[in-house]
């Protein structure tokens, strides 16, 4: 090999691209050529300094937190496409099917539109459940498998009485705080009775209510900065999960009754204990 | 019923219309119910999906933001067209990552980096994207400078990084991706689309630049 060829190959050769055969030649040369091999002396310095001296730009902790808002930004707006053109957010409650009106509006075009103003609005109140897909997901199956547990075992109460004055004193006693206990039973909602569970990495206490003939869980803590305040439905396995929560206190109700039901409880629940 | 009282008669006749609403009613409600239900399981398959499609995006590409980060400063010479350009790629990839079958995540998502970087280079009127002939190195007396000086002064980080920034983007992107990123030939050209023995003489034009410029200064500071 002569001096060019070597010259042409020699970028190869340094980095480490070059076949076997190649190699030992151009090993052989440069030891026997000062000139390549000043040359070739320089290049590897020249790349030691990219690698080295150069500053390596690691990207700022602020353009992470940006890129993870804007991708769940972007699935939750593929999510939503189509369901309703305008502000979703404006809408907060889902609306409902007035009852014993007649109107010249047919009951099944009323039905329909109630149906996908809820969908709308349930797809907005779950968007922000999108942003951290993982830990949700868990709290859902979590919350979802207390509920099963509960009413496999045998054990859906440790302190079973449907006079809210015996109940919450028990879980008082139990519990590092004091969770907010009500008998709904003149709503259709009695109490039947509490619960300690652990959920989420803390204590809970949990509220059992009868409806109809089903059970509702209603999984109390005490908010964490952590907690999203968002009212959340999740719908999995045949049951519902309603979330909401006030300024002291994260709710989580679980049952197999259907959606209204639950928010029916929900609010009255939510009224109750705004009135004490 | 033999015989019916005109007020009895009107009570049977409210009586059925009761009862036939509220079959309607109950009828209509459950349908709801269903359309209802559909549509939340709709949604919730499709935001499952998502999330899915989201999560093993993020568990492969976010561990590749550094090496993204680094091209797009390298390349647009600028903290915040760098940030931009590397929110708007990896949105870019979200986006086409269902069609994405390959192994090799890092190259993939360095190819949309470099491709919107070149968008806004190209955009902003950059007059470096390929080698430009610099009258002032050219003029200065760098044959003076002898490959013991470049060897010695190869360790001044601010020196080389001077020369480095003087580079046309071309140059710059292919030691970035050889020397910070330790890619291979194979991996390059797979990135620039070019093929390997473009990267090899691509690589050999960027050092030779590289070291002219970094002569110029140091014949300059003499």
């Amino acid at each position: 090999m002569n001096c060019q060829e070597i010259a042409n190959l020699r970028d190869g050769y340094l980095d480490g691209e070059l076949d076997a055969l190649t190699s030992q030649k151009i090993e052989q040369h440069l030891k026997a050529c000062s000139k390549c091999e000043e040359a070739y002396a320089v290049n590897t310095a020249l790349a030691r300094a990219v690698s080295q001296a150069l500053p390596y730009y690691k990207a700022p902790i602020e353009l992470r937190q940006r890129i993870r808002i804007s991708l769940g930004e972007a699935i939750s707006a593929t999510t939503n496409r189509g369901a309703a053109g305008e502000d979703l957010l404006a809408v907060r409650r889902p609306e409902r099917v007035r009852r014993g009106v007649f109107s010249e509006m047919s009951w099944n075009w009323l039905a329909l539109a109630a149906a996908i103003v809820l969908a709308a609005v349930i797809g907005s109140t779950l968007l922000p459940r999108l942003h951290q897909p993982g830990s949700d997901e868990f709290l859902a199956t979590q919350l979802i498998a207390s509920h099963v547990r509960s009413l496999m075992a045998n054990h859906l109460t440790d302190v079973a009485s449907s006079d809210q004055h015996t109940v919450k004193p028990w879980l008082d006693a139990k519990l590092d705080f004091a969770a907010p206990v009500l008998d709904l039973s003149g709503d259709g909602f009695p109490l039947i009775g509490g619960r300690l569970d652990y959920l989420d990495n803390h204590a809970a206490a949990a509220l059992v209510y009868q409806r109809r003939k089903h059970f509702i869980n209603l999984f109390i803590w005490p908010t964490t900065p952590g907690d999203s305040k968002v009212e959340t439905i999740v719908a999995r396995q045949g049951y519902h999960l309603l979330h909401w929560s006030d300024g002291d206190f994260t709710y989580w109700a679980v049952s197999d009754v259907n959606i209204s039901d639950l928010e029916n409880f929900k609010q009255l629940f939510e009224q109750q204990t705004a009135r004490r | 019923m033999p015989f019916v009282t005109p007020v009895t008669n009107q009570i049977a006749m409210a009586v059925t219309l009761e009862a036939d609403y509220a079959f309607d009613a109950e009828y209509l409600r459950s349908g709801a119910k269903i359309v209802k239900f559909a549509v939340i399981q709709k949604q919730e398959e499709q935001s499952a999906d998502q999330e899915h499609q989201l999560a093993s995006f993020e568990a492969m590409m976010l561990p590749h933001m550094d090496a993204a980060y680094n091209l797009a400063r390298w390349l647009l010479r600028n903290e915040q067209d760098a940030q931009d350009v590397v929110q708007e790629a990896y949105l870019r990839a979200f986006k086409s990552f269902r069609g994405f079958h390959g192994s090799n995540g890092r190259a993939w998502l360095l190819t949309i980096v470099r491709n919107t970087s070149y968008t806004l280079l190209t955009r902003n009127n950059a007059v470096d994207l390929t080698t430009t002939f610099d009258e002032e190195i050219h003029a200065s007396g760098q044959e003076s400078v002898t490959p013991a000086m470049i060897l010695e002064h190869a360790e001044d980080a601010e020196l080389v990084r001077n020369a480095m920034d003087k580079l046309p983007a071309e140059f710059r992107e292919i030691l970035t991706l050889r020397h910070q990123e330790s890619l291979s030939y194979n991996e390059i050209g797979e990135i620039l689309k070019v093929p390997i023995g473009t990267v090899m003489s691509r690589l050999a034009r960027a050092r030779g630049k590289l070291k002219e410029y970094l002569a110029a200064r140091i014949s300059q500071e003499k």
